[in-house]
């Protein structure tokens, strides 16, 4: 990685999350390389947004992953909005699967989230191994003292099959973005926001081919196993480290008593 | 690539915007990015100070702390009303110059002061200060205690800054906390307030004001450890549900689906 690449990351891992894209197009204004801009806009997890497809009216995202240039492939129909000339996307055996994935990884979301939005893509990368991204996209309106919420997980999987061992390997880098603004009458104007990732590697036995159904179901075990970490994490991290560091910055009871009394 | 009037403006964002102890670091990593020279420019130090000064930075002088404020700005020369002292900051070694003894507060400034340390020593972080100003109007107060551990990635701080005119206290309280172990995590809060004071002499106003502070900044505290008790129950559960309503994982649903 160049010195600049990594100082860039450093630069984005101390701005405010809730202000990312404003913050990478700052960082993009620096840099003088512009394949350097690329890889930041690459490594740096952006907001998840929504699209319509054209042919089916459901709800897409739009992310790294379905993106050619300024144009997005929606999962139902396979085309690319606005329309791209030279644009592919999977293999045929590969948009079957990304079509099963679609519908099963729908199934996993009404499991675990009232409502939202989730979207899996899938590409070629080398012989006897793909990769995949598991999104889902849920956003909170006003309710209560909670002003808005949202919460957008990116599980990113590579399958490879080892013929050889008879063995598939899952490779997940999971990364969770959280934002709750709250407008509390007592402690003010309050915004938690940030996102956190972690990583994991699955080996299991496999009789099958590449493109077995089992290994849609076997990306998702991993997607599962992986937001169900970060997500018994969540209270500990986003509530359990922001207080810590809030009662370091000030006691509630006293240090010393003295007979001095404020109260 | 833009003009250097964009890269000088987007610099200043991302000083305005970096967490409380972690401008060397920004510095260094601006340093790589773009290169030195841009950022000796004078807009651009006159920024970095104005960022040490907004987050209450201290520098020592012989054996005590002296605090930059943006009240106790002028340029790059800061006064201590605290210490009774001027200086410049020098923004390459951090440290203090040319200082010079200057005139003591007025008694109720001294005495407001004098009631604020009590309560600092007793509910705040060691390194937290405060610094009292006589104005026009009244006075001006600034309070900051920072806490850092860059090494355990985190930092934070409890910043409130009042101003008094005439009888009327006003103010607002501002808290960031900045935890970025294997991700970026930030809280912001932000509360105002205002008050009336009543107080004759010097002793009885800047226990008033003192008390007047206290309650605030208690009220937000205890506040927000009331919506650390809610979050979990009221925001996270909303969006992802630990475990599915049938208490029962996808994987347990499909496992017969990865023997086939």
């Amino acid at each position: 990685m160049s010195a600049v690449l990594t100082s860039s990351l450093g630069l984005m891992r101390r701005m405010p999350p809730s202000a990312c894209e404003k913050n990478l197009a700052g960082v993009s204004k620096l840099i003088e390389n512009e394949e350097i801009v690329d890889q930041v806009y690459q490594r740096v997890d952006k907001p998840l947004e929504l699209g319509v497809c054209e042919t089916t009216g459901n709800q897409f995202i739009l992310c790294e992953f379905n993106r050619d240039g300024d144009s997005y492939r929606s999962p139902y129909s396979n085309n690319y909005q606005p329309p791209l000339p030279d644009s592919h996307g999977p293999s045929a055996d590969l948009r079957q699967m990304e079509i099963k994935a679609n519908d099963i990884f729908s199934e996993y979301r009404k499991l675990y989230y009232e409502g939202g939005t989730a979207s899996a893509y899938l590409w070629d990368t080398n012989p006897n191994e793909f990769a995949g991204a598991f999104l889902v996209k849920k956003d909170l309106g006003p309710s209560g003292i909670v002003e808005k919420g949202a919460w957008e997980s990116t599980n990113l999987v590579t399958v490879r099959l080892s013929p050889e061992s008879r063995t598939i390997t899952y490779v997940i880098t999971t990364t969770v973005f959280l934002q709750i603004t709250i407008n509390d009458p007592v402690a003010g104007k309050v915004e938690l926001s940030g996102s956190v990732s972690r990583q994991n590697q699955e080996t299991a036995a496999a009789n099958s081919n590449l493109y077995a159904d089992a290994h849609i179901y076997g990306m998702i075990f991993a997607v599962e196993n992986m937001e169900s970490k970060l997500r018994s994490s969540i209270d500990m991290i986003y509530v359990g480290k922001t207080s810590e560091i809030l009662d370091k910055t000030r006691k509630v009871e006293p240090e010393v008593r003295s007979r001095y009394k404020l109260a | 690539m833009e003009g250097s009037e964009v890269k000088v403006r987007v610099i200043q964002y991302f000083l305005r915007n970096t967490p409380v102890g972690e401008l060397k670091e920004v510095l260094n990593d601006l340093k790589v990015i773009i290169g030195e020279e841009i950022l000796e420019q004078e807009t651009i130090q006159d920024t970095l100070i104005e960022c040490l000064a907004s987050h209450g930075a201290t520098v020592s002088i012989n054996d005590s702390q002296a605090m930059l404020t943006l009240q106790g700005r002028a340029a790059n020369r800061f006064t201590d009303p605290k210490l009774s002292k001027s200086f410049i900051f020098n923004t390459h070694t951090f440290e203090a110059e040319s200082v010079e003894e200057i005139e003591p507060q007025n008694s109720r400034a001294q005495a407001i002061q004098s009631k604020l340390d009590q309560y600092i020593s007793q509910h705040f972080s060691e390194t937290a200060q405060a610094r009292v100003f006589s104005t026009e109007e009244g006075f001006s107060i600034f309070l900051a205690s920072p806490v850092l551990n860059l090494r355990n990635m985190w930092t934070g701080e409890w910043i409130s800054n009042w101003k008094i005119s005439g009888t009327k206290l006003e103010g607002d309280i501002h808290i960031r906390a900045h935890y970025f172990e294997e991700g970026n995590l930030q809280l912001d809060q932000k509360k105002e307030f205002s008050k009336n004071i009543v107080g004759d002499d010097d002793e009885a106003f800047s226990q008033a004001v003192c008390r007047a502070i206290f309650e605030f900044e208690d009220q937000v505290h205890r506040g927000m450890h009331t919506l650390y008790e809610q979050i979990p129950q009221t925001c996270f559960k909303s969006m992802r549900r630990a475990l599915p309503v049938t208490h029962t994982k996808f994987s347990e649903i499909h496992r017969t689906k990865m023997l086939s």
